[in-house]
């Protein structure tokens, strides 16, 4: 069974069509990179996953969108507990203005009560996995904002982590970080893999190459090409995708 | 092109005559101002004591005290902040985080713009009919509140519209993304977040209401009434309506004068102090927010 599959979607906002017939699945603990230019549809196809385009006024969608083989636009699905289970990153850092502990723990709280003990295991395991646990140790009482911008990430990866999802949704994490940063970032996705499935959108082709199993292409919502990254770069099989991985557009 | 300034500086005379113009109106307001609460505090200053503020009047109001009018000030307006803050924050929340921007919304923020501009004395009017007559209220504390709150809530309607709004929506998407139900988001963050400028809001209209005259007039306020109300279905005395009664009411003119200067000053200091407090308290959420 696929992590993830999508079935012929088409996406309007209004009378804007922003998909055009999308189909693609990805299996377990793969990294899939969707690149192509601003606009393309890649953001939009990423958050079909955890059903943030219904905050937008005017969606609307044709097709179907699987998780885990479970329709998750069918009737009776409950979009909040979706997203209970799909962790998603911003592009900016989005910390609350509350300590790096309560970060974290903020999406436990939001389920049933749990112990504070137990809380306080899996804050420690989200930063570790995050790779932040070193460097907040000991100040996890501290504000969230006093952290540099690319430990803030680390921390939004970190709160994504800590409700345990199966699925993670990345849309452009490292575009607004250092090179340095970026290289953490990087280098924990690929430790992540083992235990999640991750989307990540990015503007980067060469991030794309370094870190992603699979890479799909996305222009003017029509979904190019998709394939495994190896031979995505080095042996496109469409003319466009050739076009825009050389550089010529976009 | 030289970027260095030429020895002899360009006069630009329209920019410098524009900031002696905008200069002299501020000093010019903000002298009034002070000379407003200068001449307040040096009248008010004479009667003013704490046996002034804590005493009934006397002799038919020319010698004593205001305590009876502080009180009942006190307790009409904390009463119908605490009316209009409940009220108002929930429809700025509905109006900024919860309702479909369609017709109704828009119907209802024309709806508050309206009662915005409606003249205070017709709130007293209608508190008469409402509350004092319709519901049996009679001229009580109860009546009063609820009329002030009417008053207070197309501000504090919109003081909460703007500071549910001034918190980011990338936080508000965060919250949502993480599996945060829409009521959650609100509590957990956007109620949070925008605790500091309800405040200030909530401190603002305490202010004016204070100082409301007309809405008092038919709904609670005493003329004359020496004691502390025992309940909120009481009438009592209130400070902007006694200080209207000691200047126009007294045959000893020379005697309720300060006296209506000293109960002015009272009126401006509880809004100063208010203002004062919650900027501290502003100060000290933020701290703790980390905002």
């Amino acid at each position: 069974m696929y992590k993830l599959q999508a079935q012929a979607v088409s996406v309007w906002y209004g009378t804007h069509q922003a998909l055009f017939d999308v189909s693609l699945s990805l299996e377990r603990n793969q990294i899939l990179a969707l690149i192509g230019p601003s606009g393309c549809g890649k953001s939009t196809f990423l958050r079909l996953f955890n059903r943030m385009n219904d905050f937008i006024p005017g969606f609307r969608l044709s097709g179907k969108v699987f998780i885990d083989g479970e329709d998750i636009y069918a009737p009776g699905v409950d979009p909040v507990l979706l997203r209970r289970r799909v962790g998603m990153v911003f592009q900016k850092p989005t910390p609350f203005p509350f300590s790096i502990y309560e970060n974290i723990a903020y999406g436990l709280r939001l389920q049933n009560r749990l112990p504070e003990k137990l809380i306080r295991e899996r804050v420690e395991q989200a930063l570790q996995q995050a790779a932040l646990w070193d460097e907040v140790k000991d100040k996890l009482k501290k504000s969230a904002l006093s952290l540099s911008g690319g430990q803030q990430q680390r921390l939004c990866i970190a709160r994504a982590l800590a409700t345990r999802p199966s699925l993670i949704l990345m849309d452009e994490p490292t575009s607004a970080l250092d090179p340095i940063s970026t290289a953490k970032i990087e280098e924990l996705l690929t430790d992540l893999k083992r235990s999640y499935t991750i989307v990540i959108v990015t503007h980067n082709m060469q991030q794309a190459a370094r870190i992603s199993d699979y890479t799909a292409f996305f222009k003017d919502g029509h979904l190019i090409e998709c394939g495994r990254t190896k031979d995505f770069f080095t042996n496109p099989k469409e003319p466009e995708t050739l076009r825009y991985i050389t550089g010529r557009f976009g | 092109m030289p970027l260095r300034l030429p020895k002899k500086k360009p006069k630009r005379w329209g920019e410098k005559a524009l900031t002696l113009v905008v200069a002299t109106i501020s000093w010019s307001m903000l002298i009034v101002l002070v000379g407003v609460i200068g001449f307040l505090a040096y009248q008010g200053g004479k009667v003013l004591s704490w046996a002034f503020l804590t005493t009934p009047m006397r002799e038919g109001m020319q010698a004593g005290g205001i305590a009876p009018p502080l009180v009942g000030s006190l307790w009409v307006s904390t009463l119908a902040l605490l009316i209009g803050a409940i009220l108002g924050t929930a429809t700025g929340a509905y109006l900024s985080e919860f309702s479909p921007k369609g017709r109704l919304h828009r119907l209802i923020e024309l709806l508050v713009n309206t009662l915005a501009g409606v003249p205070s004395i017709v709130y007293g009017l209608f508190g008469l009919a409402l509350f004092v007559v319709a519901l049996g209220l009679g001229a009580s504390i109860l009546s009063g509140a609820l009329t002030l709150s009417l008053l207070s809530l197309p501000i504090l309607i919109r003081n909460a519209q703007e500071a549910f709004a001034g918190v980011s929506a990338d936080l508000k998407l965060t919250s949502l993304g993480m599996g945060a139900s829409p009521a959650q988001t609100f509590w957990r963050i956007t109620l949070r977040l925008a605790f500091p400028r309800l405040i200030t809001g909530y401190v603002l209209a305490m202010g004016r209401l204070l100082g409301e005259t007309a809405p008092i007039l038919f709904t609670v306020a005493a003329y004359y009434l020496p004691t502390y109300p025992r309940s909120p279905f009481e009438p009592t005395m209130m400070l902007p309506y006694h200080l209207y009664a000691l200047i126009t009411s007294g045959t000893n003119i020379t005697q309720t004068y300060p006296m209506a200067f000293g109960t002015a000053l009272v009126l401006v200091s509880l809004t100063l102090i208010l203002t004062i407090a919650a900027a501290i308290l502003r100060f000290r959420l933020k701290k703790r927010l980390h905002v």
